[in-house]
């Protein structure tokens, strides 16, 4: 007995259960790590927010136009091309041009021509998604890449 | 005192080394269980991140992005291309498809020149048709969801829509397209197929759209056929429809024993054509804003009577057996002789009433099915345009007798028949030989049958009987230049044949 509790130098035993200890919890950590990826799939089985909108000649300087199905606005002056989402930022109900630019028929906020905020409740301007060339020529818009108001795709 | 000594101090001695080797034991298998599962948690890590094909595909592409960009915006869009599962999700055709993943390069021109899976898609095909609202298995089948190229051609038993050929992509063009619209424009295969549909007469036997004859299976949902439908023992090459249908134009027999399909002869490239028109045919519910407007206008036209002229109604729907209808023939293949229902014989006796009502009637019992709208689906202005086509060569008779003749066809009744009982006599020395025992047909019509028995009047049957079938085996039995009978014979004759549609023989 008096010996065992006696220190003494790391014995081979001792070397054996420091490993397996510290190795079975470096084993436990991973999967805990690797058990709270489960939740995050990959990928979702939903629609993708980038679509095409056409080629750039079919946006003369000066038009607008609303995509068909997707709820955005496709704006065109001379800075360039730029796309303006129609969500509206209140509680999200699809906006439709009104004279002087955007109302919502769910709370009557409006917004004007660009998208900012004249009258309540949405409590900011709609967004501006990013416009993009992609490698056909054809411009797309991405709808989960939101632009600071005013940037325009420059053809 | 050494402990050897001591009795009790050995025993101490003993179960402290026992108490060690125990120790050891379990420190053993604790570190072995632990590094088994690092080692395991670490493969899994490999696995899911760094291994799977689309990942390794996705790396070497961006290397590609990377040599091809030459400027400002070639450096975005390699910068911008990000390691991921991508995908294609298209709610109103319910497709999910994962073959973006490792086709990146599907609308970049950039990539004509380089292998698959980078290289761009051939053709105008993706600029027509944006992946994102069509998807990709619309057309190339396959499943969709899969990350490896494997799984994705969904060749496995458990999966019904394996990837297409190349060479049979071109079937998708008919869910969304009519075949006119799509000729010259990348869907001339599609488009052959339809019209060898057509042109050779399929809906002799095969119902489509509800128009059609019966003795076939009906066509319409022919190409979203599952496996389980089909039965592969005799098919040569990989168990799929494609193949299946393929392999059995070939040789209808060799793949169904006991098919009654008359093979229809095709060469290698109208089999392609036709085998492709066949896997167009999907009850896959497509939304109507993807259907072109020649598919509108063809649903509109399958519904109301379409502009098909009388030839062409003749090629589709009857074609198979009465082939040009000028001539009665026996058919090698059904076994069966066919009337001329086109020639001289039949025309210059029968009115056009009854033509029609025995299109739009059928023939029961035999292989010719009604093809009114009920049931063929045959409209009757197209029945009438049939008519008119089939009577487009023979001119009204002219000799005064024949004229005579026409007319008493005319006459619903004779006004004297004859005695039946005579009439079998004669029916069972003249017209066994040919339409069978009590007029039930072997070789020539069966005279019992109740439709002709409706409506052929006693007129129409003794001018045929006098004057015969001319281009057929039906001789004229009347007088000394036929066969001897004289008038009361045929009287008699009638009255038998009458007999045989009450006693119910068919
Ligand atoms: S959702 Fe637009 S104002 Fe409330």
């Amino acid at each position: 007995m008096s010996d065992r509790l006696k220190p003494e130098p790391v014995s081979r035993r001792d070397f054996l259960g420091t490993a397996g200890l510290l190795a079975s919890g470096v084993a436990l950590l991973g999967s805990a790590v690797a058990a709270m990826r489960l939740p995050r799939p990959r990928a979702l089985p939903e629609q993708g927010r980038a679509f095409r909108i056409g080629r750039p000649e079919e946006f003369p300087s000066g038009t607008s136009e609303i995509v068909p199905g997707r709820n955005v606005l496709v704006l065109s002056g001379p800075k360039g091309i730029a796309a303006i989402s129609l969500v509206c930022t209140h509680l999200g109900c699809i906006v439709s041009p009104a004279s002087g630019g955007f109302s919502c028929p769910c709370h009557g906020s409006r917004f004007d021509q660009l998208g900012g905020v004249t009258q309540g409740p949405a409590p900011r301007a709609l967004p501006w998604l990013a416009v993009r060339k992609a490698p056909n020529g054809m411009l797309v818009v991405d709808g989960s890449q939101e632009v600071p108001p005013g940037t325009f795709h420059v053809a | 005192m050494s402990t050897e000594d001591d009795p009790r101090m050995r025993l101490a001695e003993d179960a402290r080394q026992e108490v060690a080797r125990i120790d050891r034991r379990i420190s053993i298998a604790l570190l072995i269980t632990a590094l088994l599962t690092l080692a395991g948690l670490f493969a899994g890590a490999l696995q899911e991140n760094i291994l799977p094909q689309w990942s390794l595909v996705q790396e070497q592409y961006l290397q590609l992005l990377e040599e091809k960009a030459t400027d400002d915006w070639g450096k975005q869009v390699a910068d911008r291309f990000a390691l991921q599962v991508s995908q294609v999700v298209v709610p109103a055709l319910g497709i999910t498809d994962r073959c973006v993943s490792c086709h990146n390069g599907l609308d970049d021109p950039r990539m004509t020149d380089v292998d698959q899976p980078h290289s761009s898609h051939p053709g105008h095909y993706l600029e027509w048709h944006e992946a994102s609202r069509f998807g990709c298995t619309i057309c190339h089948r396959g499943q969709g969801r899969a990350l490896t190229f494997e799984e994705a051609k969904g060749i496995s038993d458990d999966w019904d829509q394996p990837l297409l050929p190349p060479a049979l992509t071109q079937s998708g063009c008919g869910l969304c397209h009519s075949a006119d619209e799509v000729r010259g424009q990348g869907g001339e295969l599609y488009a052959q197929g339809r019209d060898l549909f057509t042109r050779r007469g399929c809906q002799s036997c095969h119902k489509l759209a509800g128009r059609g004859g019966i003795a076939g299976p009906a066509l319409d949902a022919e190409g979203s056929k599952s496996r389980e439908a089909l039965t592969f023992a005799n098919v040569k090459g990989p168990h799929t429809l494609a193949q299946f249908l393929a392999e059995h134009f070939d040789d209808p027999q060799g793949v169904v024993p006991g098919s009654e399909m008359k093979p229809p002869q095709l060469t290698l490239h109208e089999n392609l054509a036709l085998t492709i028109y066949m896997l167009s045919l999907q009850d896959r519910s497509i939304p109507a804003s993807y259907l072109s407007p020649g598919t509108h206008l063809e649903l509109a036209e399958e519904r109301l009577p379409g502009n098909e002229s009388g030839a062409e109604l003749f090629s589709r729907y009857c074609g198979v057996c009465h082939d040009t209808g000028r001539y009665g023939r026996y058919d090698d293949f059904f076994k069966l002789f066919i009337p001329a229902i086109r020639g001289k014989g039949l025309l210059s006796l029968a009115s056009s009433d009854y033509l029609a009502e025995n299109i739009r009637r059928g023939r029961p019992g035999t292989r010719m099915p009604p093809w009114g709208e009920a049931s063929g689906g045959l409209t009757d202005v197209e029945i009438a345009r049939l008519v008119t086509f089939i009577r487009s060569e023979v001119q009204p008779p002219e000799t005064a007798a024949a004229k005579k003749l026409m007319e008493r066809t005319l006459d619903p009744d004779l006004t004297l028949r004859g005695d039946a009982l005579r009439g079998g006599a004669i029916y069972a020395r003249h017209c066994t030989g040919c339409h069978g025992e009590e007029g039930r047909g072997t070789i020539a019509p069966a005279i019992a049958n109740p439709v002709f028995q409706e409506t052929a009047s006693d007129g129409f049957l003794y001018a045929t009987i006098a004057l015969g079938r001319p281009d057929t085996a039906m001789p004229n039995f009347l007088g000394v230049q036929g066969m001897g009978l004289v008038d009361g014979d045929v009287r008699d004759l009638i009255a038998y044949l009458r007999s045989l549609a009450q006693g119910g023989t068919l």
